[in-house]
C-alpha cells in the first residue's frame, strides 16, 4: 500500500500527472473536435465507408437487385479481366485522357496562375473571368461544347476555317472525340489556377530578393524558387485532378454517349451503364472496386514519389 | 477580436450539435415511415380509405395530363380511393421502380413496354393479371387487339395489360413532294409502288442544295431507328429461337447496306452532325430540312400543332418481291409484386386500361388505343388530321416488334450499336461491324440461357 502510494508520489513529481491533468482539458478539446467533424464523420461511415464495403461484397455475387445476391467468388473479376473487351478498351480511354488532361491542365494552371500574380490592371477581373468556367455546371458546360464541337455550324471549326483549315468531325469522329474532351477538360483550369495562385503568393518574397542581388535571370528564379516552393501544391493539384480525371462521367454522357463506337467509354460510364442501364450490380460493383484500388495505387505511387521532388519548408533533407 | 473568436467557436459548436441532432433525427425518421407502409401491406380491405399511385415513366406535359385525368377518373369512381400518378424521367425510370419494390414500397401499377415488361418478369417482380380478369365479369381481353394481348402474355400468364401501340410509319411533306413532282404515298400496306427503290428514287429527287454553296439543305429522308429496316428485308437481330445473333444473314447485312448507303452513298439522310445542328427528327421536319422521317404514332401530336405544314402518312416501304412488314412499340401497365392491395391495384389497373381511357390517350398523346374498337372509332380514325389515319391501324395485319428476350437492352445498347454507329459514319464497313457484333452477341446470348 505504501510502496503504492510511493509510486503514486513518484509518478507525479516526474510530471506524467500534470500531463495527465493537461490531457483533460486536451480530452475535452479532442471531444469538441469530434463533435464538430462528427456531421461529416458520420455521413462518412454511413453514407459512404458502409455501402464501399457493401459494394465489396457486392462485386463477389450477381445482384440485379429484385433476386437475391447469388455468391459467385472472383467471377466478375475474372469476366472483367479476361473476357470484357469493353472493360479494356475503356481502361484505355481512361488512361490516355489522364495522361493528357492532368498534365497539361497543370501546366496551363500553373502559367495563369503565374499571369495572374503579376500586377496587372484589371488582374482581378481576369481572374474571375478565368475561374468562372469552374462555377458553371458540367452539364450546361457539356452542352455548351456540343455546339462549340459542331463540324458544320460550331465555333470551333468556322474558326479553323478562317486560316483554310478544314477541321474534324470533333465529337463525332470515332478518333477525334477523346481529343475533343481533353481539350474540353482544358477549359475548366481556373479551379487549379485559385490553388497554384494562393500557393505563388506564400512564397516568401526575400527569395526573390536575394536570387535577384545574386543575379538569377527569370528562368532560374522560376526553376530554383518557384518550382521548389510550389511543390507541395503541385502534389496536391496533381493527386486531385490525378483522382478527377479517373472520374469522369459527365461528359461522355451527355455529348457522346461513349461513342462513336466505344471511342469516349470511360470508365464510370461503363460502370454506370452496367449498373443503372443492364442491371448488372454485382459486375458494375467490381468494376467500380477496379477503379478504386488503380486510383489508389497511382495516388500512392505519387505520394511514394513525392520524397524525391517535393520540397516542404522547414524540413531538412529530401527525404 | 477575442471575443470574436469565442463566438465563432461557439457558433462552430453548435452548428455541430444542431447537425449531428439533425442527422440523427434524419435518421431515425425513415424506418418509422417504412413501418407505416407495411401495416398496410396486403391487410387493407376495399372499404377503408386508400392512397393508389400509379407509376409512369416520361414527364412531357401531354402525358401528364393523360395520366391525371386517369387518376381522377378513379378517385371519382372509389369514394374511399384517393389516387395519383407518378411520372419520372424516361432514363430513370428502371432505377425508380427497383428502388421503390426495393424498399418495400412498390407502386400499385406500373407501365410497362417492350423493354420494362422482360425486364421486370425476368426478375419475378411482377403479377399475372389473368386470375384477376377470369374472376371479373366487367372485364375481357376481346375487347383488345390480339397480338398486343399476345405480346404481354408470357407462358400463358399476362404481365403487360395493353394501352396503346405506336406503328411506325413514313411521316412526309406533301409540299416538298409536289415540288419535286412527286406523287402522295399510297395508303394501303399492300401496294406494289411503293418499295425500296422507289423510296431511294423519291429521297434522291428531294435532297436539295436550295442555295447553291456545295452543301445539301434540304434532305430526303431521315431514319432515327434502323432495327425496322431489318425487319422489312426479312433480317433481324438474333435468330428466331434467340440462341445467336442473325446479323450477319444477307438480309440483315443488305438492309444495313442500304441505310450505310442511304448517308454515305447517296447523301439522302443528313449525318448526326448535321442532326445534332439542327435538333431531333420533327424538328428537321417542321423546319422542312427534310421531306420524310419514320417514327411511331407519337409523331401526330406534335406535327398536328404546326400551322401551315401540309404533311401525310404513308406506309413504311417494303422489298420488292418480299411480303409488306409493319413495325411497332407498344405498352401497357402492370401489376408489381407486394402491393399494399392487389384488389385495389387491380381496380386502378382496369380503369387504365378500359374503353374511356382508350379514348383519352387517342386525344391527350395521340397513340393509337389498344382496343380494335376505340382505334377504328371517331376516337382515333376518325380524327381529321391526318386523313390517312388508316395507315396506322392497318399496319396490325403486317406488324413485327423488338425482340422480347430479357438481355436485350445489353444487346442493342452495349455491343451492337456502337459497331452500326461506327459504320454509319462512313468509319468501317457493315460487314466488319455485323462481324465485330457477332461473337460478342453470341457470348452473351450462351451465358443467359446458360443461368436460366
Amino acid at each position: 500500500m505504501r510502496t503504492r502510494q510511493a509510486v503514486g508520489k513518484a509518478i507525479e513529481d516526474a510530471g506524467i500527472g500534470k500531463r495527465r491533468r493537461m490531457s483533460s482539458i486536451a480530452r475535452k478539446e479532442a471531444l469538441a473536435g469530434y463533435l464538430a467533424i462528427s456531421p461529416w464523420l458520420l455521413g462518412f461511415l454511413i453514407f459512404q465507408l458502409v455501402p464501399i464495403l457493401a459494394a465489396f461484397y457486392v462485386s463477389l455475387t450477381e445482384w440485379r437487385i429484385l433476386t437475391t445476391p447469388e455468391f459467385i467468388g472472383l467471377r466478375n473479376y475474372d469476366k472483367l479481366l479476361f473476357e470484357d473487351d469493353l472493360f479494356w478498351q475503356s481502361i484505355k480511354v481512361t488512361v490516355v485522357y489522364v495522361i493528357f488532361r492532368v498534365p497539361f491542365s497543370a501546366m496551363l494552371s500553373l502559367a495563369l496562375a503565374m499571369l495572374m500574380n503579376q500586377q496587372l490592371a484589371g488582374r482581378r477581373l481576369f481572374r474571375t473571368i478565368y475561374y468562372l468556367p469552374a462555377v458553371i455546371p458540367l452539364v450546361a458546360v457539356s452542352m455548351m461544347w456540343i455546339w462549340i464541337f459542331n463540324p458544320d455550324y460550331g465555333v470551333l471549326n468556322s474558326g479553323l476555317r478562317l486560316f483554310g483549315i478544314d477541321g474534324p468531325q470533333w465529337i463525332f469522329s470515332s478518333r477525334w472525340a477523346l481529343p475533343a474532351l481533353i481539350i474540353m477538360s482544358l477549359w475548366q483550369v481556373g479551379a487549379g489556377m485559385v490553388i497554384f495562385l494562393a500557393g505563388l503568393q506564400g512564397i516568401p518574397t526575400h527569395l526573390y530578393e536575394a536570387a535577384l542581388i545574386d543575379g538569377a535571370t527569370a528562368w532560374q528564379k522560376f526553376l530554383r524558387i518557384t518550382l521548389p516552393m510550389l511543390s507541395p501544391v503541385i502534389l496536391f493539384a496533381l493527386v486531385m485532378n490525378v483522382i478527377g480525371s479517373f472520374q469522369v462521367f459527365t461528359q461522355a454522357y451527355i455529348m457522346t454517349r461513349g461513342g462513336p463506337g466505344n471511342a469516349t467509354l470511360f470508365l464510370v460510364l461503363y460502370i454506370y451503364r452496367n449498373a443503372f442501364e443492364w442491371f448488372h450490380m454485382g459486375y458494375a460493383s467490381a468494376l467500380a472496386w477496379l477503379l478504386f484500388l488503380v486510383v489508389l495505387v497511382i495516388s500512392l505511387a505519387l505520394l511514394r514519389s513525392s520524397g524525391r521532388w517535393v520540397h516542404y519548408e522547414g524540413r531538412i533533407g529530401g527525404v | 477580436m477575442q471575443s470574436q473568436k469565442l463566438s465563432r467557436r461557439h457558433f462552430l459548436q453548435r452548428t455541430a450539435l444542431f447537425t449531428t441532432g439533425a442527422l440523427l433525427a434524419s435518421c431515425t425518421g425513415v424506418p418509422g415511415q417504412s413501418q407505416e407502409a407495411a401495416v398496410d401491406e396486403g391487410t387493407s380491405p376495399p372499404e377503408e380509405p386508400i392512397e393508389l399511385v400509379a407509376l409512369y415513366w416520361s414527364t412531357r406535359p401531354e402525358f401528364i395530363e393523360d395520366r391525371e385525368i386517369l387518376a381522377r377518373r378513379m378517385t371519382e369512381k372509389f369514394p374511399q380511393v384517393q389516387a395519383s400518378q407518378n411520372s419520372v424521367p424516361s432514363g430513370q425510370y428502371g432505377e425508380k421502380v427497383l428502388t421503390m419494390i426495393a424498399g418495400g414500397t412498390p407502386p400499385d401499377t406500373l407501365q410497362l413496354n417492350f423493354r420494362w415488361e422482360p425486364f421486370f418478369r425476368g426478375q419475378n417482380a411482377l403479377l399475372d393479371v389473368v386470375p384477376f380478369a377470369d374472376v371479373d365479369a366487367d372485364f375481357s381481353f376481346e375487347d383488345f387487339y390480339p397480338l398486343l394481348v399476345e405480346l404481354g402474355t408470357h407462358e400463358g400468364k399476362l404481365f403487360n395489360m395493353p394501352r396503346g401501340w405506336n406503328p411506325f410509319v413514313i411521316y412526309y411533306n406533301r409540299a416538298l413532294f409536289h415540288e419535286a413532282g412527286l406523287d402522295d404515298l399510297p395508303t394501303t400496306w399492300d401496294n406494289d409502288t411503293w418499295t425500296w427503290d422507289s423510296f431511294l428514287e423519291a429521297a434522291q429527287l428531294l435532297s436539295v442544295d436550295t442555295d447553291g454553296d456545295g452543301r445539301i439543305d434540304q434532305y430526303g429522308m431521315f431514319f432515327p431507328y434502323w432495327y425496322p429496316f431489318l425487319l422489312l428485308n426479312g433480317g433481324d437481330v438474333l435468330t428466331d429461337d434467340e440462341q445467336t445473333s442473325a446479323l450477319d444473314s444477307s438480309e440483315s447485312l443488305e438492309a444495313l447496306q442500304f441505310l450505310a448507303d442511304l448517308r454515305l452513298k447517296h447523301h439522302v439522310s443528313p449525318s448526326p452532325a448535321e442532326i445534332e445542328g439542327l435538333g431531333g427528327p420533327q424538328d428537321l421536319f417542321i423546319a422542312g430540312r427534310v421531306a420524310m422521317f419514320t417514327a411511331g404514332a407519337w409523331g401526330i401530336g406534335a406535327l398536328t400543332r404546326v400551322d401551315g405544314l401540309d404533311w401525310e402518312v404513308g406506309p413504311l416501304p417494303r422489298v420488292a418481291g418480299k411480303s409488306p412488314v409493319g413495325y411497332t412499340q407498344y405498352y401497357g401497365h402492370g401489376i408489381p409484386q407486394g402491393v399494399q392491395s392487389t384488389e385495389w391495384s387491380w381496380e386502378y389497373l382496369k380503369v387504365i386500361s378500359d374503353e374511356e381511357s382508350n379514348r383519352t390517350v387517342a386525344q391527350t398523346i395521340g397513340d393509337v388505343p389498344a382496343m380494335k374498337r376505340i382505334a377504328e372509332s371517331e376516337a382515333f380514325a376518325g380524327l381529321p388530321k391526318p386523313p390517312t389515319r388508316q395507315v396506322f391501324i392497318d399496319s396490325a395485319s403486317y406488324i413485327k416488334v423488338w425482340p422480347t428476350i430479357a438481355p436485350i437492352t445489353e444487346i442493342m445498347d452495349g455491343i451492337i450499336r456502337p459497331e452500326l454507329d461506327l459504320a454509319f459514319l462512313g468509319e468501317q464497313t457493315v460487314e466488319d461491324a455485323v462481324a465485330t457484333t457477332g461473337p460478342k452477341v453470341d457470348m452473351l446470348l450462351a451465358e443467359y440461357w446458360e443461368s436460366r
